[in-house]
């Protein structure tokens, strides 16, 4: 008998990826930017993950959803395998994980409306007629708190909090079952970063969306995530409730990385 | 120049004084404010730090400081007294004497701002040398002092490197070294440790504040890090929209801001939710400084304002302890 409440939504299974050391003119030695990293995500939940620049964070997230290949390893998403040994790889239009970036001045074509922005990754995946497109769209800008008028206005009349939520609404257009946010409230303002964390929070409550939330941030983490994960050169050190984590870290990596984050006492 | 001082008058007056500072730009369309009526005090061996969003004019303090940008594009109006005396329109060779002299600065992205084609030692050497207060043997022995107080063990192996091989953190204490090269009175650090990682970024931190005890130095410190500057300043102003709405010491304005709008900032820094409970942000943006509002900048996502508010500009209110707010309904 199987329990379906149980199986994850996404299962990364010994990931790895090393960069350099290949070309004719590489004098570096290659750098492991990934070394076997496993882990889950339940479905509808949430997971940080923590580490410094060059810890390979950015790079797993690239692997997920489809931007850089990994060497080794396989991910499965809802039970379907994305990528794996003897297996070709879904290509990332197709995989259900979407992604938002750091920066939301340079993720967004400033020569495009908002409404062009939004529904450029339904036309490329096609099957839907303009009439559908439009509606799909507008639901979505909607969802994330814009009106209809948007559509026609361009990303440079928008502030930066609000080119998140067009970013956040050009991902959540393709109906993903997972999305990642790579950094997306650290370019932010303090006030306005409340209002993404919420809208994020809202999402996972309102349409079950799972999310994975790539951060240094550890007050973050600690705001919206259920899990987190830690990593460090290339590796998951710890892992486990945020709670938990956060106050009983294990690893001394871990301990560093909450001690250095200022808090006001 | 002004009179002597005395050495006592020297050593209790403050560094810096902003006095009814306004900043305009001048572009295409006339002059756009973007700082009015600014007044702050920074003492001898003082942190005094600016916090604000993007936008609120931090960086256009710093650089009006420092003169950075062209008078033709940057009005100032107010005074800007440095050491007994206004800089505020003193001309370009005044400004150079003092500008990394007695004013130091250190910004947001290290990289850019180093020469790539420079070994360390040599930028730091030249930042004292085109001063001139110092022989060249004079020289090479700060550097080495210099690279040792920003932590670097092995001083003589970093003069020979170049930007690019170093991290962000390196090439920020590299930056630190060269501005308090030539022992200034005031530093200025905009949004030092922005570019840096955590862990990177205590460090740095640290370093700058074991150096302004060393060399009694004064730092203006640019941050939209509250708890940041809580941890590292005696005192905070925090500015919004280019006014300056609330100054006092650190921590009693981090646990009792008196403004509706610190307090707002305070309560939505991220942490933990108890039960769900979901922490409010600040609804709504920071207005345009191009169509400036008649009354409270603030008073749109204020909860506490009302008419009187919108009507017209909200005079500071200066107490007795020396703090400031700049509010019709403050907080008990």
């Amino acid at each position: 008998m199987t329990v379906p409440e149980i199986v994850p939504l996404l299962r990364a299974a010994s990931i790895a990826k090393t960069f350099g050391g290949d070309g004719v003119w590489s004098r570096a030695a290659p750098t492991a930017a990934l070394r076997d990293v496993s882990f889950d995500v339940a479905r509808g939940a949430i997971l940080g993950i923590v580490g410094e620049s060059g810890s390979g964070k950015s790079t797993l997230a690239r692997i997920l959803v489809g931007l850089t290949d990994a060497d080794a390893g396989t991910l499965e998403l809802d039970g379907r395998v994305l990528f794996g040994p003897g297996r070709r790889a879904v290509p990332t239009f197709a995989r259900g994980i979407q992604m938002i970036f750091q920066d939301p001045y340079s993720s967004l074509n400033p020569r495009m409306t908002v409404g062009a922005v939004v529904a450029e990754g339904l036309r490329i995946r096609g099957g839907l007629g303009g009439a559908e497109i439009a509606a799909r769209v507008t639901r979505t800008l909607e969802l994330v708190g814009f009106t209809a008028d948007a559509c026609r206005r361009y990303p440079h009349q928008f502030s930066g909090g609000q080119r998140q939520r067009i970013s956040i609404a050009r991902a959540l257009v393709l109906e993903p079952k997972l999305l990642i946010a790579d950094e997306a409230v650290s370019a932010l303002d303090v006030s306005v970063q409340m209002q993404i964390l919420n809208l994020l929070l809202d999402l996972q409550s309102q349409l079950g969306l799972s999310i994975i939330f790539i951060t240094h941030n550890i007050a973050v983490v600690d705001y919206l995530c259920d899990r987190i994960l830690v990593m460090s050169r290339g590796e998951i050190v710890e892992r486990g409730p945020t709670a938990q984590v956060i106050d009983h870290p294990t690893h001394s990596y871990t301990r560093s990385l909450i001690a250095a984050a200022p808090k006001i006492a | 120049m002004q009179a002597i001082d005395t050495a006592s008058e020297t050593e209790t007056r403050p560094v810096l004084v902003a006095d009814g500072l306004s900043l305009a730009v001048r572009g295409a369309s006339g002059l756009t404010p973007i700082v009015e009526d600014i007044s702050f005090a920074i003492a001898r061996g003082e942190c005094f730090a600016l916090i604000g969003e993007s936008g609120s004019g931090k960086t256009m303090i710093a650089r009006a400081i420092m003169q950075l940008l062209p008078k033709s594009l940057l009005e100032i109006k107010g005074r800007l007294i440095f050491q007994g005396r206004d800089i505020a329109s003193a001309d370009a060779a005044t400004m150079r004497s003092l500008r990394g002299r007695q004013i130091g600065m250190i910004f947001q992205e290290p990289m850019s701002s180093l020469n790539p084609l420079m070994m360390i030692g040599r930028q730091i050497d030249e930042a004292m040398q085109v001063h001139g207060v110092l022989d060249r043997r004079q020289r090479r022995d700060r550097v080495r002092q210099l690279l040792a107080d920003v932590r670097f063990d092995a001083p003589d192996e970093i003069r020979q490197k170049y930007p690019h091989e170093l991290s962000g953190g390196m090439r920020q204490r590299i930056m630190i070294a060269m501005a308090i090269a030539n022992e200034p009175a005031l530093l200025i650090a905009d949004e030092p440790t922005t570019a840096l990682d955590v862990s990177i970024q205590a460090e740095v931190m640290e370093i700058l504040s074991r150096l302004r005890r060393k060399y009694h130095l004064s730092v203006l410190f640019i941050s939209h890090d509250l708890s940041l500057v809580y941890q590292h300043a005696d005192r905070i102003g925090v500015l919004y929209s280019g006014v300056l709405m609330e100054t006092g010491p650190a921590q009693a304005l981090i646990h009792h801001p008196r403004h509706p709008y610190p307090a707002a900032l305070i309560s939505c820094a991220p942490r933990r939710r108890t039960a769900g409970q979901r922490l409010k942000g600040i609804e709504g943006m920071v207005p345009s400084l191009a169509a400036p509002l008649p009354g409270c900048r603030f008073a749109p996502r204020c909860s506490r304002a009302s008419d009187d508010c919108r009507a017209g500009r909200i005079a500071a209110t200066h107490n007795a302890d020396g703090t400031m707010v700049r509010c019709l309904h403050p907080l008990s």
